[in-house]
């Protein structure tokens, strides 16, 4: 019974990440209807440089909080800066070809990030150190890690903080309007240009976040290491309707929680397996996801 | 069947030899190439390569069949070939050890490819009926869902793979393979079937619309592209002598995506050279090893945002070479009895959209050789009344007949197929497809022939693509379009584009032909034209025709009948006179306050909406 | 012009085809040019340090013999393609250097698949190969051109068991495989076996796939049946992070693994968690036996100051034990070093010393050692297969095992299978 506990526990940490990294996809998807393939290397690249500055500003020899807090930022610039730029450079162009076209060059910027991490980091694993090595809580047999602790605040303070963005700001408001329908909003007044980018940047800020907080809790990085955590992503935002963002919460949460039951009751194997069997039972009953809504093309 | 289209038993099968006639010949030449390379002694390096090239031209060449010809994109290619790769093996290990003849060597390769081709049915089934970016996310977790269930099953041989496999494979297996890859998918594409594929890409919606199956037609590609991995795999790994999970990782699926791309989507001779040439790059470039997968995505980047179409777009090396096999035996589509019965019926349909309801009520019935005009002002709810009508939406109340059959839970291609043809007010055409591809593919609902036909050019196809060309030229001449037949549909001019797409819906051979707004954005004088061709089609062809127009003297000058539609409720029917002094009528087109304040004039006739 | 460019791609990308096999080396048939050896490693991708420290090992083996004259007064070059880890490419590389560059023996490859992608090509060919480190025993099965010069999987099992009923005494043990690698299967299997046959219980197995960062659940479910050490026979990368899940869910018991542990990103990245755990290995550094300390410093001289780990380590013996083979051979054809390896006989290399029994597989014995605090390795012991006396001087103790000589025969190397 308390290893239940613990497989609840350990499933709502690592879900809580899923959802940080789902919000950037959901939000990209309902703004652009565009998957962006690569924002799991933009996590990647958050904690890289997450190592990095650690290395530099000699963190990761002695952590401590405010170093920790410092790192994150830097790291939340970098990312913020990268989604930017890809957006810019990559899918600004395609925005009126075919849909096929942005699909590929998604996929196609993705390996660009993650094989030119490996030439560029050496496709070694770092050991990465940035927040303080506290030991954790135990109530009874369950086991709560420190990590644990600040992923599931941090987390749930920046959705918090997202959600008053998205439903509670001007620019919230463009970003629902734009993914609604994006010709009227532009005829509104919107300039669709800066709320798409104004989406990559937070998205990408998250993924640094959600980077950081990943490489904490499984302290070795390396350049590949945001494919699976992204493809996870992916399912849960579509899980929890993808253009949703409470909905990416949600997604995030029980796929992290049907993984942590998976492998533990199950085989350890089939975790990654989960995912995708999600994947498909979601496409095949409700496509919209839990908490989606359906779009009509006008014909 | 064989009386009908003239030739016996053994006709027909010496047809079939006559078609295969050159792939058969090559096998004994392809043999004999091996024989002289097999004897060189430095050679083994280059034959190898030679070997991945046929493997790699077998994967890119199927892929090309779904990614390219049909649009969809799938990203798990390898885990086809490894399914078909893996179960011919483990057949090939438990079988006889002595095989002579390769008897049970091809009873295997059949196994992979059958169950590469149950796999691409399980996974395609499901997911292609939803939209293009679900589908490459499944593809890929198939992908990996099929790496992870063998390395964990010991049949498989786990993690280290299978070995030793009987070398059977070889240069003339593999090439024989890759050959026949290129062969059935050159004559698919260029079947009926071809086009069909080709429409799906283009745009679903008029494809479904021209009563294309357009779901059965991405799971058919899909499937048919599996078998075919399977093959490759099988023979991989029949020739190496080894199977390991590993090399069927998503880095394989992504190789092989990226060389449909750089050849150009659709063109199966740029797939040909993509594959060889992304095969042999990595060899020439091991100085930039690390690279290659950063190159590879730059280069894929690059292409898309500088030359999407790749290296040959949809164009093909035998295109260089056009021949035209003019058939004197023609038969023309058998037409179909006279009804004098209602062709539409439409009874009190009504839908609602969450809230808002967009057509109330609304009964229509349209008789055989009519014209009727469904007019209204903007979003009076007439274009959603052809989409009930299509079967695009089904209605929340009501009954809609066509041709005496309820259309409720029918697919937009079923209800083509009962005769019901339209066109868009936003122009729907197959726009990358030449004018002559998008009018065949208005006769492809018509044609019987099946693919594996269409293969091996059997009589029913050879007869179908006959009559199907010439009922098209046929067509496109009536329309003043014959010198645009190869042209691409995008480039003509507008007013040409609207007449290509009456022809497009003429070709399904219908009862009854829908037009949305068919003068839009014409002149004075193509206006006048319209409407001599919209009463020549009806006497020509003899189809109902329901119009949507705004131009009131296009209307009043071809309708037979008139129903005026005004925020999804019939205010009027009747005779275009009668319609013209209604005041209801007016009242809608000019506003209530304009209908006040003539009403005198308006009684008197001298208003018009 | 735009048309024709497609068939011009294509006629040239035929004619490449065949161009790339006017290889750039000399021949062996070249009697006064250098002698080729060909050496295939995983220089890029996911197990670019295998690849790198193998090829590191290489050359110091094959500089070290040119200075002393080359063999049969010829130079000897190393020609290395990198398979990227991936076993096709395994077999390209192979039957490129074999058929291009004509290359009289190949050295490779580390990864136990890979060897078994390459060794159908060199058997075919008659060329002699040797793989420094791949353990599983159905590479040298592939033929009798394949040769090894590090132990096997049964082996590394067994010494892991033996360590575990005799050193540590516990009698429950669970087992953390990594079922994406045939090594880690393998050694569990071997592990399994050998214990069992000791009189102990294995209380549970569990398994994950390399790569995984999460081992929480497989873990909190080892916890709850008690086991009193943990073998966790995976590589480096994924053990440090076990170790650290496993203290964090509260198991105490010291790990065990093998040879896939060296590495000193282990500490690193297990931290104080892996502290106290023990794993078998082909060297030590450590080893105060002259022999080895010679290696350690003439390899810190020529590569920057970096430890030589057992990778390098073996791949500087299985160089050192084919140049030894061709010095030993009547000329330099094929079946000649071929006869010559198979003759090796107490050929003293850095990892003990080599005599190949006649399946082709060394007769060595494995070190244990243990992760001490700050990560220093401490040797504990070493261990020697069923039958083997321990060479003199070296401090190691014979096998000690429980157990019939006849089926414990098969750990000696003499494996029928």
């Amino acid at each position: 019974m308390a290893e239940f506990f613990q497989h609840i526990i350990d499933g709502i940490s690592v879900g809580a990440i899923y959802a940080l990294i789902a919000l950037g996809y959901t939000m990209v998807y309902g703004v652009l209807k565009l998957i962006n393939f690569a924002h799991g290397d933009v996590f990647m690249v958050g904690a890289m440089i997450g190592w990095y500055v650690a290395r530099w500003t000699g963190e990761s020899r002695d952590p401590s909080i405010p170093g920790a807090l410092l790192i994150t930022l830097a790291s939340m610039a970098v990312c913020g800066c990268l989604g930017f730029v890809i957006e810019r450079a990559a899918y600004r162009p395609l925005r009126n070809s075919p849909r096929l076209n942005s699909l590929i060059t998604a996929i196609g910027v993705s390996f660009f990030l993650e094989y030119g991490g490996q030439y560029v980091f050496g496709p070694n694993p770092r050991v990465f150190t940035v927040l303080p090595r506290h030991p954790g809580v135990h109530l009874g047999p369950v086991s709560l890690g420190y990590v644990d602790i600040v992923t599931v605040i941090v987390s749930v303070a920046l959705m918090i903080v997202l959600q008053r963005i998205v439903f509670h700001t001007k620019m919230g408001t463009a970003m629902r309007a734009v993914s609604f329908n994006s010709t009227v909003a532009s005829l509104m007044g919107v300039n669709i240009d800066r709320v798409i980018s104004f989406t990559f940047v937070l998205g990408s800020v998250l993924a640094a976040v959600a980077g950081i907080l990943y490489a904490s809790k499984y302290p070795s990085v390396q350049p590949l290491m945001g494919l699976m955590p992204g493809l996870k992503a992916f399912v849960a935002a579509v899980l929890g309707g993808i253009g949703n963002v409470p909905g990416a919460m949600l997604g995030g949460l029980v796929l992290g929680l049907a993984e942590q039951v998976v492998s533990g009751y199950l085989s350890s194997s089939w975790r990654d397996a989960v995912a995708f069997a999600i994947l498909i039972l979601v496409l095949l009953v409700r496509p919209t996801g839990l908490l989606g809504r359906g779009e009509a093309e006008k014909v | 069947m064989a009386g009908l289209f003239g030739g016996s038993a053994l006709a027909q099968a010496r047809r079939a030899l006559l078609s295969w006639l050159p792939f058969v010949a090559a096998i004994p030449l392809l043999w004999l190439v091996e024989q002289f390379l097999a004897s060189q002694p430095d050679w083994e390096y280059a034959f190898q390569n030679i070997n991945h090239i046929g493997i790699a031209i077998i994967l890119a060449v199927s892929l090309n069949l779904v990614n390219g010809l049909t649009g969809q994109f799938s990203i798990g290619h390898a885990g086809f070939m490894a399914v078909g790769g893996y179960v011919s093996a483990v057949l090939l290990l438990r079988g006889p050890s002595e095989d002579p003849y390769r008897l049970f060597f091809i009873l295997c390769i059949a196994a992979g490819a059958g169950a590469a081709a149950l796999a691409g049915w399980l996974v395609g089934k499901p997911s292609l009926r939803l939209r293009g970016d679900y589908l490459a996310i499944v593809t890929l977790g198939f992908g990996e869902i099929i790496r992870v269930v063998i390395e964990n099953t010991r049949l498989f041989g786990g993690a280290i793979g299978l070995s030793p496999i009987p070398r059977y494979a070889d240069f003339t297996w593999i090439w024989t393979a890759a050959i026949a890859t290129i062969l059935i998918s050159k004559r698919l594409r260029d079947s009926t079937h071809g086009r069909a594929f080709l429409s799906v890409r283009e745009d679903e919606v008029a494809a479904e619309a021209m009563g294309v199956d357009t779901t059965g037609y991405k799971v058919r590609a899909f499937v048919i592209s599996a078998a075919m991995a399977g093959i490759a795999g099988a023979l991989s790994g029949a020739f190496e002598g080894n199977l390991s999970p590993q090399s069927f990782t998503f880095v394989r699926s992504f190789e092989v995506v990226a060389m449909v791309v750089l050849g150009g989507m659709g063109s199966i001779t740029g797939s040909t050279i993509a594959a060889a040439v992304l095969t042999l790059l990595p060899e020439y470039l091991r100085a930039l090893a690390n690279l290659r997968m950063v190159i590879y995505s730059v280069a894929l980047v690059l292409l898309m945002l500088l030359r999407p179409r790749g290296l040959l777009g949809t164009r093909e090396v035998w295109d260089l070479f056009p021949w035209r096999r003019e058939k004197k035996r023609a038969v023309a589509a058998a037409k179909a009895p006279e009804l004098s019965e209602a062709l539409i019926d439409v009874r009190r349909a009504t839908i609602r959209f969450g809230g808002l309801t967009a057509v109330c009520e609304f009964s229509l019935t349209v008789k055989p050789r009519e014209l009727v005009a469904l007019i209204g002002p903007n979003g009076a709810g007439k274009t959603t009344v052809f989409n009930l009508l299509t079967g695009v939406y089904p209605p929340t109340e009501g009954t809609i007949l066509v041709r005496g059959r309820d259309t409720r839970g029918l697919a937009p291609h079923d209800i083509a197929h009962l005769g019901l043809a339209r066109t868009f007010q936003n122009i729907r055409l197959f726009r990358e497809l030449t004018a002559f591809d998008n009018v065949r593919l208005g006769c492809h609902h018509l044609t019987r022939e099946s693919m594996a036909a269409s293969v091996r050019k059997g009589e029913l196809a050879e007869v179908e693509e006959s009559w199907i060309t010439q009922r098209s030229e046929e067509l496109l001449a009536v329309m003043g379009l014959f010198h645009r037949r190869d042209d691409l549909a995008k480039n003509l001019p507008y007013g040409e584009q609207r007449r290509l797409e009456i022809a497009r819906a003429l070709a399904t051979d219908p009862k009854a032909l829908l037009l949305d707004e068919p003068a839009a954005g014409t002149n004075q004088k193509e206006k006048a034209e319209l409407m001599q061709l919209i009463r020549g089609i009806r006497d020509r062809f003899g189809v109902a025709v329901v119009l949507i127009e705004h131009d009131m003297k296009l209307v009043m000058g071809v309708s037979e009948r008139i129903l005026v539609l005004d925020h999804g409720v019939t205010i009027a029917q009747g005779l275009p006179r009668e319609i013209q002094t209604n005041p209801k009528v007016i009242e809608a087109y000019l506003g209530e306050k304009y209908a006040r304040a003539h009403a005198g004039q308006i009684a008197a006739g001298r208003v018009q909406p | 012009m735009r048309r024709i460019l497609p068939i011009v791609l294509a006629a040239a990308a035929f004619a490449a085809c065949k161009k790339q096999d006017q290889g750039s080396g000399p021949t062996s048939q070249d009697a006064t040019g250098p002698i080729v050896i060909g050496e295939v490693g995983s220089m890029t991708g996911t197990e670019a340090t295998f690849g790198l420290s193998s090829a590191n090992g290489i050359q110091l083996a094959i500089d070290e013999f040119n200075v002393k004259g080359g063999v049969k007064g010829r130079r000897l070059e190393v020609k290395v393609l990198d398979d990227q880890g991936r076993p096709e490419e395994a077999a390209t590389a192979a039957t490129r250097l074999i058929s291009s560059e004509h290359v009289v023996a190949l050295l490779g490859e580390v990864a136990s698949t890979r060897s078994m992608f390459m060794a159908p090509k060199a058997q075919q060919a008659k060329v002699p190969m040797v793989t420094p480190s791949s353990t599983n025993p159905a590479v040298t099965e592939k033929g009798d051109y394949i040769f090894r010069a590090c132990f096997i999987d049964p082996f590394q099992g067994y010494v892991g068991a033996t360590f575990a009923a005799n050193n540590l005494k516990v009698k429950k043990v669970a087992i953390l495989k990594d079922v994406r690698n045939d090594y880690s299967v393998g050694l569990a299997k071997n592990f399994i076996d050998a214990f069992t046959k000791h009189g102990g219980q294995i209380v549970a197995q569990e398994s994950y796939s390399n790569g995984d960062v999460d081992f929480k659940a497989q873990l909190t479910n080892i916890k709850g049946l008690s086991p009193q050490a943990l073998y966790v026979p995976g590589y480096y990368t994924d053990v440090g992070l076990i170790a650290r899940q496993a203290r964090e869910v509260g198991i105490t018991a010291p790990l065990l693994g093998g040879d896939g542990w060296d590495s000193e990103k282990l500490y690193e990245i297990g931290g104080d968690a892996i502290v106290g755990s023990y794993f078998s290995n082909h060297y030590s550094p450590d080893d105060p036996s002259p022999r080895i300390q010679e290696f350690v410093t003439k390899y810190k001289k020529a590569f920057g100051g970096q430890l030589p780990d057992s990778l390098a380590a073996q791949a500087y013996d299985a160089a050192g034990m084919l140049v030894d083979a061709m010095k030993r051979a009547k000329d330099l054809a094929g079946p000649s070093i071929r006869d010559a390896l198979a003759a090796t006989k107490d050929y003293a290399g850095v990892t003990g010393n080599i005599t190949l029994d006649q399946n082709r597989n060394p007769l060595k014995p494995a070190v244990v050692l243990k992760v001490g605090k700050g990560g220093k390795y401490e040797f504990v012991t070493k261990i020697y297969p069923e039958g083997m006396q321990p060479e003199s001087g070296s401090g190691g103790e014979a096998a000690s095992g429980a157990g019939k000589p006849g089926t414990e025969a098969s750990n000696a190397g003499q494996s029928k299978k």
